[in-house]
């Protein structure tokens, strides 16, 4: 039963695929065309003849391999693997004669390819599709369970986030207070003042570097500028916990204020750099590919350069722009490692930029950690916690895709 | 042979003008006058610089990094190239009509706005839509897009916008027209149009046009200029290039022999 997976089999079907190839190519390569006017299935070359038989072997041997797999634990073994074996490589000598059958003039072997190529493509997007679905169906599934116990009005609007401590003893046993409010506020708090800082500098830089830098400034600014997003986020987290943070805290005490190390503000600072280069290279790229022929329009009608960039440059580049500004929006809601070292943990309800709160995926990693019963209110909020977050950036990323379409379809 | 346009004061005057791409020379020491309320032709095989000459007189070659421009090109009496002209405020003088039409992507109507609302051409309330009626009529455009004037203008068929970038450039009421090529997509009445059109403009206008049709350079310009390999070969009245031109290359170029 726990026989090792039979992996050279597919070695095999590969060979076999090869085999069909090569075959089916001599056969075609002798096959005398008659020079039929029009359109005709003759037209074929012999590689698509060939490409055919491969593609065709290797469906039947993939199938065989799959069978052969699922059968063998409710099987057991007969004769070990050898009947499977047996199988894969007899069987698919009949895709082989059918292809080999096939080379004729009349045989329409290249719209074939075309179609196959089609299908193809289709289920491999398929795979993609069913993939999120999966996911998604899990986190469904899970967040479900979480509701029988926690409801879901009390999650969406409750304000009290402390999934440690039990609140009402005896209750539903372990669980402790799930109102997820303070932690999506946290979230798109400290998502806002990194966007604050990566939008408008993200978008500066872009502008200097596609507008107004020499290609040499540029050949050497840009990659340079890139090399923020390569930095691992640990090392961001660390840099605002003992740089960002106490610079804060010692210029609030300078003013009078007293604030802790860990506060969002900081958090987002940092998270703000981190993203830059994400906003600066996407727009780049996107006002550059701006064509001159529009600039030049604009300039031939007395408009000054910055005129031109800010009424038909950018404006062109718009729908680009509102991409690289929402993968920049993903990727700050996503970070977590920033977050947790310099913004804390605690679920605080607070729009004051000094004080410590926490985000969706820092609570998510801090409810799967530790000791839990997997399927206890706590490991379960995760999932909850998950799903809405998916929820909230699917409407997110929707609802930039309508702006984005409005603009293409009207102005492309 | 006197005529009324060359004893008025000339347009521009170019003088010893050279053009570099780099290290390629486009246009090699031209001397050339081209009268005021008049029809300039350039013709000449493709690539031989007559769209390097047209943008020496909006001083355009600036926008591209490795042109360079040398010489003296005097407008109305003025240096054109003098450090203390604005060539931002030279080209609201010196309008252009590209040779290949790029709509903003914007609609018909804020196209032709463009220019006017930059200046500030249209103060009084109505007057900016009169303005855009009006430039759309001469560019013989109105007809077909009165309706649609909110319509993106990248989606009008390739002579509708030629006749839109013309429009465009027709509402900040420049003293010269620069038009490249500006009837290669336009059908023969809108062709005809756009010539009733410049014979219009010319009562005010200097018009200076790159035409590849020879018949159209006989029909509306007054001078015609040759150019050949970034030389200028021949200039003169139009007549006298297409009856009895003085220079072999011409000769060959007009009859279809070369280029
Ligand atoms: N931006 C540029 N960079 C480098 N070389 C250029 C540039 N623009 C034009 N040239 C070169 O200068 C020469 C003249 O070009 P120009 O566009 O003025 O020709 P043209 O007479 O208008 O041709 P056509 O009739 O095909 O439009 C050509 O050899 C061309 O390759
Ligand atoms: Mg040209």
């Amino acid at each position: 039963m726990s026989d090792p997976v039979p992996f050279y089999m597919l070695v095999i079907v590969g060979a076999l695929m090869v085999g069909a190839y090569r075959i089916v190519y001599g056969r075609a390569a002798r096959l005398v065309v008659p020079n039929l006017p029009g359109p005709s299935a003759a037209r074929a070359q012999p590689r698509h003849h060939a490409r055919l038989a491969a593609a065709l072997t290797g469906l039947v041997g993939v199938g065989i391999y799959l069978t052969g797999l699922s059968l063998r634990g409710p099987i057991p073994s007969a004769g070990g693997d050898g009947l499977w074996l047996m199988a894969l490589i007899v069987i698919p000598a009949l895709p082989i004669a059918l292809s080999i059958a096939n080379v004729r003039p009349d045989f329409a072997a290249r719209t074939h390819v075309e179609r196959m190529a089609e299908t193809g493509l289709m289920l491999l997007a398929l795979v993609a599709l069913l993939t999120t679905f999966g996911i998604v169906a899990s986190l469904v599934f899970e967040a479900t369970l979480f509701f029988r116990d926690v409801s879901i009005i009390e999650f969406l609007f409750g304000t009290q986030w402390s999934p440690q401590t039990p609140i009402r003893a005896g209750g539903t046993g372990q669980s402790g207070a799930f109102g997820a409010v303070p932690v999506f506020a946290g979230t798109f708090f400290i998502t806002l003042i990194a966007m604050a800082v990566a939008g408008p500098v993200g978008l500066m830089v872009a502008i200097y570097l596609s507008e107004y830098a020499s290609p040499r400034t540029r050949a050497i600014a840009k990659p340079a500028i890139e090399v923020l997003a390569g930095i691992p986020t640990v090392v961001y987290g660390f840099f605002a916990l003992i740089t960002v943070g106490p610079a804060i805290r010692d210029a609030a005490a300078w003013l009078g204020a007293d604030v802790a190390t860990q506060s969002s503000l900081a958090a987002g600072l940092v998270m703000g750099v981190m993203i830059i280069p994400l906003v600066s290279s996407l727009s780049d790229d996107v006002i550059s590919a701006v064509p001159q022929s529009l600039r030049d329009g604009s300039t031939a009608l007395g408009a000054t350069k910055s005129e031109t960039l800010t009424r038909v440059v950018f404006r062109s580049a718009l729908p680009g722009i509102i991409g690289a500004f929402l993968l920049a929006i993903s990727r700050a809601i996503g970070e977590t490692m920033i977050v947790v070292m310099a913004a804390g943990r605690a679920a605080n309800l607070s729009a004051n930029p000094f004080d410590a709160v926490t985000t969706v995926t820092v609570q998510i990693v801090a409810l799967l950690t530790g000791d839990q019963v997997f399927d206890s209110p706590r490991t379960l909020a995760a999932f909850a916690l998950g799903l809405v977050l998916f929820v909230i950036t699917l409407l997110l990323n929707i609802g930039a895709l309508a702006v984005v379409n409005r603009y293409r379809i009207r102005f492309e | 042979m006197k005529t009324i346009e060359t004893k008025l004061a000339p347009k521009f005057t170019c003088r010893g003008v050279s053009v570099h791409y780099g290290e390629f020379r486009a246009l090699h020491d031209i001397d050339i006058d081209i009268a005021d309320r008049s029809v300039t032709a350039l013709i000449g095989p493709s690539g031989c610089g007559k769209s390097t000459l047209l943008r020496v007189f909006n001083r355009m070659n600036e926008t591209i990094p490795d042109a360079r421009t040398r010489g003296t090109v005097l407008m109305d009496g003025t240096d054109i190239y003098a450090p203390s002209i604005d060539p931002v405020l030279l080209r609201t003088r010196v309008g252009m009509v590209f040779q290949k039409p790029a709509p903003f992507p914007r609609s018909v109507y804020d196209n032709v706005a463009y220019g006017p609302r930059l200046h500030g051409l249209a103060q009084a309330r109505g007057e900016l839509k009169r303005l855009v009626e009006k430039s759309l009529r001469r560019a013989g455009l109105w007809e077909e897009v009165k309706d649609r004037l909110s319509l993106p203008a990248p989606s009008l068929s390739i002579g509708q916008q030629q006749r839109l970038v013309l429009a465009r450039a027709l509402a900040i009421d420049p003293d010269v027209i620069l038009m490249d090529e500006p009837a290669s997509s336009l059908d023969p009445i809108a062709t005809a149009r756009l010539e009733a059109l410049i014979e219009e403009l010319k009562k005010r206008y200097c018009i200076i046009i790159v035409t590849h049709s020879m018949a159209q350079a006989a029909r509306i310009s007054d001078k015609t200029a040759f150019l050949h390999k970034g030389a200028l070969i021949e200039y003169d009245q139009t007549d006298r290039i297409f009856t009895n031109p003085s220079d072999t290359r011409t000769q060959d170029y007009i009859t279809g022999r070369f280029g």
